[in-house]
């Protein structure tokens, strides 16, 4: 607000900009404060990149843990420092530490800033025929609010006594109970709220407000639709995080016991009061369940749009999948508490949870079965990001299943905090939504940097990932079914688990080669920015939407003339003899729109 | 003007019309951050045995009045800016200013009578909420005192320069629109607070 005034004489000087291309640039307005939204999305993507290899790392080193128990890790000492005890064994608290950033930075800092941010700030002006978003310096602030919070969070690797050791989930007492790594936990991620915030207020209102000529609502690519309710679902459930990380910072630092009853901590009593953790376990998962859907609706949007683009087939059933959207996105809010079916609530309130649970399984399943319709029987072109997004539904599917099984609240009494959850939610939401970003990438990479990704090296990366992930995490339901509780730092003093030793050690070795592909990945990418081979024409792979109509490197502004007006939706593929018909394309005399059914022939 | 131009100009009014819709997006943000805190309390107070009745200083009935006030004198405020009467408009936006520094001086009182009363923070999770939900929403007037300030600066340099005409364009107007929603937004929020606290504090 406080800014109105000046951001308004900022956009009368960048409609200056747009007009005389890129004149007064350097490279701190053109790479560092840039409010261009394709160079803001880049920034998010290479950020989010960089939190991804330092995420994956921490899991190779826990797995280490988990796999051998007995290895000296002193080669690592270079890197990890204080975090191995003499001998070379990884420290119980850092063990904590480590999945606890593993958890974090892959949720929030790549799977929510680096997707959503990467693609809704791309994506959005391009595909809806706008020069930019509608307030560039909002959407400026946002990414320098991500990076504030990574730059917090990275601070709290280095401190003494480590980062935030309470899980990605920060429940108290525990979380009350830890040090600085803690406190700058929850300062990093009310920044991080903040920058989610005003990026999704941009996301609404440009998608509603900064439409092209013709751009009706259902004549927008499923991509965007997707982003619309991902950014609908963080704005309604990221503040009441902060109203729960309000209570706890409160609890931390100024005394009061909004989370906190009578403790006893290492044989000592803290005379704490009558507040109740449930209460944060509520406030957070009110949060947290909409959070893992902020995660994966951009990946099926990308998902959507790419097997359609390269089977050359419409979307099967494009109101089906807007509607499943919008019903997803309502349940998400009614089902928190089935990450508490232990926390002693009454059971029929559970049971009510058990049933909007299940529920969710009938829009994801239409979704589902849509996608396959798509390609079914279509020209479908086995290009790298085509197959990623079939690893996407594969992966959705696998994980989807087992949900179906932890909804009902009788088998989850069984298998909560056990590796059943972590396969669940790593298969569903973890590798799925990596797919699709992965997917989204390959597809984009031409309008991004004007080249293409190598090829071989994608598909090596694809297969190695997909057969790796399942390699991984398909054990772990059985150990989970078995009862192997998740978040120990070592199994040896339980003889029942001693069987999967075998286990531990296999799906540590796959980790590492998974791990050794996604760096192969990344140099393909950052190779690729600078070495790929370049791109000659507007519309490489045949597609209809608008990103398309810029010229290859698109400026400041995206199109050098007119915004193109917009006469068709956006699945146009293999209609009257075409192979695909542009969204500016006008109608034919006389050509149907995709939902009119051809009118009866007369009979005489 | 070229093609290019006209249709950026196109462009901007579509961002400026933006610009009021982001506002009431972000106010339902806001809302959605109370509306966790008070379930929360509502959740709490409902586990038995644990709260503390106390009655809720007669001072917050004067401030809840002063807020109200500061919306009406905001309105006028608008008002006078539609008009063009820019003197008249600078001060009602002070009088909108001092009332709002009023009502955050009475809720500190307000808090320091309700800690007199026995209620801290640290002992009682009923006193707990009542401070940290009225604290986060008197943040929130302190950050509409900012935008107040600013716009009041911005005003006062222009009053001297004396082309009101020139100086009314869309984008001022909208922005003086946005003040003034933020500006009733809080003080309805502070009602609603208010309101939801006398009927649930005990
Ligand atoms: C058919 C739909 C689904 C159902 C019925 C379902 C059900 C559940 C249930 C009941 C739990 C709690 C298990 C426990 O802790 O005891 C759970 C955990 C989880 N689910 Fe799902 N799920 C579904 C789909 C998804 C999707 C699509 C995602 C993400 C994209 C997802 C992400 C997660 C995550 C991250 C957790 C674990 C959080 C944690 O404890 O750290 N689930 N799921
Ligand atoms: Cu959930």
């Amino acid at each position: 607000m406080s800014d109105v005034n000046t951001t308004m004489e900022h956009t009368h000087a960048e409609a200056h900009d747009h007009a005389h291309e890129a004149h007064h640039e350097n490279f701190f307005t053109k790479y560092l404060f840039t409010m261009d939204h394709k160079m803001i999305a880049k920034q998010f993507l290479i950020t989010g990149i960089f939190w991804a290899i330092i995420g994956a790392f921490f899991s190779v080193v826990f797995r280490l843990q988990l796999g051998f128990p007995d290895a000296d890790l002193s080669w690592l000492a270079p890197v990890m420092g204080r975090w191995l005890t003499p001998d070379g064994a990884l420290d119980p608290n850092f063990y904590n530490a480590l999945i606890t950033m593993h958890g974090t930075l892959l949720v929030f800092f790549v799977l929510t800033a680096g997707l959503s941010g990467t693609f809704a700030n791309f994506l959005i002006p391009l595909q809806i025929g706008a020069r930019d978003m509608a307030s560039p310096m909002m959407n400026m602030l946002s990414y320098w609010f991500f990076f504030l919070a990574s730059v917090i969070m990275f601070v709290s690797l280095f401190i003494p006594d480590g980062p935030a050791q309470g899980g990605w989930t920060a429940y108290p007492p525990l979380s009350y109970l830890l040090g600085h790594g803690m406190t700058l936990w929850l300062l990093s991620l009310t920044f991080f709220v903040a920058s989610t915030v005003l990026g999704g207020l941009n996301y609404i209102t440009t998608i509603l407000n900064m439409r092209t000529k013709g751009m009706s609502m259902f004549k927008m690519p499923l991509t965007i639709w997707a982003l619309f309710f991902t950014a609908v679902i963080g704005l309604l459930s990221f503040p009441v995080l902060v109203a729960g990380f309000i209570l706890l910072i409160f609890d931390r630092s100024l005394g009061t016991s909004f989370y906190l009853s009578d403790l006893v901590v290492n044989g000592q009593f803290l005379d704490k009061g009558t507040g109740s953790p449930i209460l944060y376990e509520h406030l957070f998962w009110f949060l947290g369940h909409p959070e893992v859907y902020i995660v994966i609706l951009p990946a099926m949007g990308i998902v959507s749009e790419v097997l359609s683009v390269n089977s050359k087939k419409p979307v099967f059933g494009y109101r089906a999948m807007v509607f499943s959207i919008l019903a997803i996105t309502i349940l998400s809010f009614l089902v928190w508490a089935h990450h508490m079916f232990v926390s002693g609530m009454n059971p029929f309130v559970g049971s009510i949870f058990v049933l909007f649970t299940l529920l969710i399984a009938v829009p994801s399943a239409i979704k589902v079965f849509n996608w396959i319709a798509t390609i079914w029987r279509g020209n479908i072109r086995l290009n790298p990001q085509t197959m990623y997004a079939i690893g996407f539904v594969s992966m959705f599917i696998s994980g989807g299943l087992t949900g179906i099984f932890l909804g009902n609240s009788t088998i989850d009494i069984q298998l909560h905090d056990t590796y059943f959850i972590v396969a669940h939610f790593h298969i569903v939401m973890g590798v799925a939504a990596f797919f699709g970003m992965f997917a989204g990438i390959h597809h984009w990479f031409p309008k991004m940097f004007g080249r293409y990704m190598n090829r071989s090296m994608a598909y090596m990366h694809f297969w190695v990932t997909l057969i790796g992930a399942y390699l991984i995490f398909w054990p772990m339901h059985y150990m989970g079914m078995a009862g192997v509780p998740r978040r120990y730092y070592t199994f040896d003093a339980f003889d029942a688990f001693s069987q999967f030793a075998g286990m531990n050690v296999f799906i540590t070795v796959v980790v590492m080669i998974v791990f050794a592909f996604q760096i192969l990945w990344v140099a393909n990418f950052f190779y690729s920015i600078f070495k790929g081979r370049k791109v000659k024409e507007s519309n490489p792979w045949g597609a209809t939407t608008l990103e398309w109509t810029t010229p290859v490197n698109p400026g400041h502004g995206n199109w050098p003339g007119e915004i193109p007006e917009v006469y068709r939706w956006p699945y146009d593929y293999n209609k009257n003899g075409h192979e695909f018909i542009p969204q500016t394309v006008p109608m034919e005399e006389g050509e149907l729109e995709h939902e009119e059914t051809p009118a009866p022939e007369k009979v005489s | 003007m070229s093609e290019l131009s006209l249709n950026m100009q196109s462009h901007e009014e579509k961002q400026l019309f933006a610009r009021s819709f982001a506002l009431w997006i972000a106010l339902g943000a806001i809302l959605m951050m109370f509306a966790g805190l008070t379930s929360a309390y509502i959740v709490k107070k409902a586990d038995s045995g644990t709260w503390t009745n106390f009655t809720i200083p007669g001072i917050f009935y004067i401030s809840t009045l002063v807020i109200i006030l500061s919306s009406v004198t905001m309105f006028g405020a608008q008002r006078a800016f539609r008009k063009g009467w820019m003197a008249g408009y600078r001060n009602l936006l002070l009088a909108t200013l001092a009332l709002g520094a009023l009502f955050l001086a009475l809720q500190i009182e307000g808090w320091m009578q309700l800690k007199a009363q026995g209620i801290d923070m640290v002992e009682e999770i009923s006193g707990a909420f009542f401070y940290v939900i009225s604290g986060a929403h008197a943040a929130h007037i302190l950050g509409g005192i900012v935008i107040l300030l600013i716009m009041i600066l911005k005003i006062s340099r222009r009053i001297k320069k004396q082309n009101t005409e020139a100086y009314l364009t869309s984008a001022r107007k909208l922005n003086v629109t946005l003040m003034a929603s933020y500006w009733h937004f809080i003080g309805f929020l502070w009602v609603y607070i208010f309101l939801f606290l006398l009927y649930n504090h005990n």
